[in-house]
């Protein structure tokens, strides 16, 4: 090869470098404008409810990140159905599902008085409703929630029954209690 | 693979050997890089367009906040609306540059009267789209030049009130004027001139391009039938552009980074301020690029006379490949009647522009008048002079 | 306020000579202490809607949903403008010239005219400040600010303390106008040296190309 030609191609190397570099760096402020802006992530903040004075049995919703999170303050009676339904479900130990370590285990909670959920259903994303009652969706019912998209359904701890679309327990978001409020999207110390 | 492909995609094989064996002048200079360079901006204006609409709102009460809020809170906002604005004022640089290569080399003369004629359309398209893109942030000087020159249609004998009423969508310029300027800028009028881009090169590459002697290479061809005098666009003259393309988003940037109001002249002062139907602004005037035509609109003591002279200044450049009736293209070659008039224009226009820009004192009309004579006569004079002016012969082959 | 300024400019072409404000080198905390300026002597009145997010205007106690909201009519139809953008579109020098511009008259309602914008409708915000100053002559076309007023009683701040303050509101308003500038500031260097560095390697490789070509034109010409 004559010196000219390697001269060329060497020149062609950087020149072709150079382009790269200049094209990847001008698309990094293109695809970062995509992601959240500066006031979208201040509204993802944390959100903080007070849950002093809910009654048993009651649900209240708040939104977070554009999801509605659920609070439900369960009765007795209710955290003692968790222990008989163990067989029918599709995940008990909440193993293959998604929730903070801390919300892994039976009641699927930090304070089994207060259930949080995220009131997204895992199998398509529909919004779940909130049936208490025995008996309300069928005889064995024992409270829980159903989705009615595609009829899934859960327990009183979110846990997602065999047999249904739905591939997992409803999700936990992270949240830790605050001076007796309740802190929604961000975790405890 | 490739044989695959070139079995059902054989257009683009095509397009892209053309592109690479497009014979070009050997002796194409620095002017030759402002239609590449039209490219490249126009570029920048879609893809910086297609970003600001994701936050950009187009009601009156939104409108400027959406594009402030884009400016503070989304990511590299600031660098979209200035990229925007400032590409906007370089596109009219870079295409009256690129029309001014016309003017010295005869490049609208036969047999490239179309391509001249299909860039004169895009000109008007171009300043169409920058009008009704000027409206949208909704300040005090959007409003107020969507009003002035929407109510220039009025001028129109007969048709003008019903047109503007049409136009405007409206009494008066109101939140559904900007709704429709809106959807003509963003969709109508890009959409036309890509069109027109594609046409544009379509004609270019037909007859190849012109160059500063302003002769044919096509007239001495080797014995393969190549011009002797031609160079493969693919590496020549794209390392070439590329080049240029460097050296002027160097300049471009410098701008946007270091000082994206341009001088008051990207982004005006007065438009600044949210529009209020009620006050107007101290003293209109409309952005750089079109202020040559808004000064021959002022110069002219009458309405519509002034209407008409001001479209007829925009006009006369599609007439340009008529009027000029020397026998040689390039400047190079001209006499000196075509480089005094041509000069003389020059002068005229860049005059035009800055009166255009200053407020409407007994000088700044005075010597409007001056220059839109000249502008005119520059035009209307040149089946004469281009006629009668010595010319040189211009050589065979190109001077290198 | 446009109305008036727009009588203002018909009536009395006569204007002084803006000043222009020589911002400190260490801009941040000039914007910081403008911030707090800001809401100790504008934010009674006007708002700063476009800073929602900031985290120094926040700091500084600027909220939106605490701003102000004047009804239209209120101020004789001249109610307090929003400040995001008002050095943008007044320009610098007078916003600071404005600032600094209070003069005792005894015949303007409220008691003070202003040398920049005559018939204003805000009040002069510092003349506990700044005390009172007096205008010297009418005769003001042209003049610099300093030969026609004259401060006759003293304020709780020394003229220099004063001049820092409404320096640093006026930073801050300039800041509120264009945050993004700190940042094209910072990339500028980067994306414009590595341009020039492209153009170095183009104009190079532009040459060894075109070599080849200007070499067979001499040939051929020989
Ligand atoms: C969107 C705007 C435009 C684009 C993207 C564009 C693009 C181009 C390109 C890529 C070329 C070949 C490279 C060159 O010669 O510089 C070209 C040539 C040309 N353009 Fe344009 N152009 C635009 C507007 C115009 C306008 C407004 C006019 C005139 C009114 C015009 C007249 C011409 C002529 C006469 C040529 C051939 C020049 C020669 O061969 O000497 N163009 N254009
Ligand atoms: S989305 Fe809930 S069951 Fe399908």
């Amino acid at each position: 090869m004559s010196e000219v030609d390697l001269k060329k191609r060497r020149l062609l190397q950087s020149a072709g470098a150079w382009g790269v570099l200049g094209i990847v760096g001008a698309a990094v402020p293109f695809l970062q404008s995509l992601n959240p802006s500066r006031v979208t992530r201040l509204k993802g903040m944390p959100v903080e409810v007070d849950v002093s004075n809910m009654s048993e049995g009651q649900q209240k919703t708040v939104m977070w990140r554009g999801k509605p999170v659920w609070i439900i303050k369960r009765s007795k009676e209710m955290l003692a159905s968790l222990d008989v339904l163990q067989g029918n479900l599709r995940d008990p130990g909440s193993e293959s599902s998604s929730q903070p370590s801390y919300a892994q285990n039976q009641y699927r909670s930090v304070d089994p008085n207060y259930l949080v959920l995220l009131g997204v259903c895992t199998h398509l994303g529909c919004a779940p409703t909130y049936r208490p009652e025995k008996g309300a969706i069928d005889s064995e019912w024992q409270g829980g929630f159903f989705c009615s998209c595609h009829g899934s359904k859960f327990d009183l701890a979110g846990r997602v029954f065999d047999g249904v679309p739905a591939p997992t327990n409803l999700e936990v978001p992270p949240y830790h209690f605050k001076d007796g409020a309740l802190v929604i999207g961000e975790e405890g110390e | 693979m490739s044989d695959w492909l070139r079995l059902r995609v054989p257009f683009m094989y095509d397009l892209l050997d053309h592109l690479k064996h497009y014979q070009a002048p050997k002796n194409l200079n620095f002017w030759y890089f402002f239609g590449a360079l039209s490219l490249l901006v126009l570029g920048n204006q879609l893809l910086t367009g297609i970003w600001l609409l994701m936050y950009y709102t187009p009601t009156a009460a939104d409108a400027m906040a959406s594009i402030e809020f884009m400016m503070r809170e989304v990511n590299f906002g600031w660098l979209f609306r200035y990229l925007h604005a400032a590409g906007a004022s370089f596109f009219f640089v870079v295409v009256y540059l690129h029309m001014y290569r016309a003017l010295l080399y005869g490049s609208y003369k036969a047999p490239r009267e179309i391509l001249w004629l299909s860039g004169c359309v895009m000109l008007l398209l171009l300043m169409a789209e920058a009008y009704t893109g000027y409206v949208l942030p909704w300040g005090q000087m959007s409003y107020w030049a969507a009003r002035v020159i929407t109510s220039l249609f009025k001028t129109i004998p007969v048709i003008g009130e019903p047109l503007v009423l049409l136009i405007q969508g409206d009494y008066e310029v109101s939140e559904v004027t900007l709704h429709r300027f809106f959807s003509f800028h963003v969709v109508l009028f890009p959409l036309i001139i890509l069109g027109f881009v594609f046409f544009h090169t379509l004609c270019l590459h037909a007859v190849g391009s012109n160059n500063p002697d302003g002769i044919e290479i096509k007239d001495n061809l080797d014995a393969q039938g190549k011009p002797k005098d031609g160079v493969s666009f693919h590496p020549f003259y794209t390392v070439k552009d590329v080049m240029g393309v460097g050296i002027f988003l160097f300049i471009f940037l410098s701008v946007v980074f270091l000082a994206p109001r341009g001088w008051g002249l990207v982004l005006e002062p007065e438009n600044f301020e949210i529009a209020n139907p009620m006050v107007t602004p101290l003293h209109i005037k409309p952005s750089w690029y079109l202020a040559p035509y808004y000064a021959i609109l002022r110069a002219v003591p009458d309405k519509s006379l002034g209407a008409i002279a001001m479209f007829a200044s925009l006009l006369m450049f599609f007439l340009l490949p008529w009027l000029d009736r020397s026998p040689v293209r390039s400047m190079r070659y001209k006499g000196p009647l075509s480089r005094i008039t041509l000069g003389l224009f020059t002068v005229s226009f860049l005059g035009l522009l800055i009166v255009g820009c200053l407020p409407a004192t007994y000088w700044a009309t005075f010597s409007a008048r001056i220059f839109a004579i000249l502008y005119f006569s520059f035009f209307f004079l040149m089946p004469i002079y281009s006629y009668y002016d010595w010319h040189k012969v211009p050589p065979s082959r190109l001077t290198i | 306020m446009i109305l008036l300024l727009l009588i203002g400019c018909f009536f009395s072409v006569a204007q002084p000579i803006l000043d222009a404000p020589d911002f400190s080198y260490q801009k941040e905390a000039q914007i910081k202490a403008g911030a707090k300026a800001f809401a100790q002597s504008c934010f009674s009145c006007h708002s700063m809607n476009y800073m929602r997010t900031d985290a120094l205007t926040l700091a500084a106690g600027i909220k939106s949903e605490n701003a102000m909201a004047w009804p239209k009519d209120s101020w004789m139809g001249h109610p307090p403008p929003d400040l995001s953008l008002v050095t943008a579109y007044r320009g610098v020098d007078y916003v600071y010239s404005y600032l600094r511009g209070y003069y005792l008259d005894a015949e303007v309602e409220g008691g003070y005219e202003n040398i920049v914008m005559p018939g204003t409708q805000m009040p002069n915000p510092f003349s506990l400040m700044q005390g009172d100053q007096v205008l010297l002559t009418q005769d003001i076309a042209h003049k610099r600010l300093f030969e026609v007023l004259d401060l006759k009683t003293k304020g709780t701040m020394t003229p220099q303390e004063f001049e820092d303050y409404v320096t640093s509101i006026v930073a801050y308003l300039v800041y509120a106008s264009d945050p993004s500038e700190a940042d094209r500031y910072a990339y500028a260097p980067w994306v414009l040296g590595f341009l020039a560095i492209f153009v170095l390697i183009m104009i190079r490789l532009d040459l060894v190309y075109w070599a080849e070509i200007h070499e067979q034109h001499d040939h051929e010409k020989n």
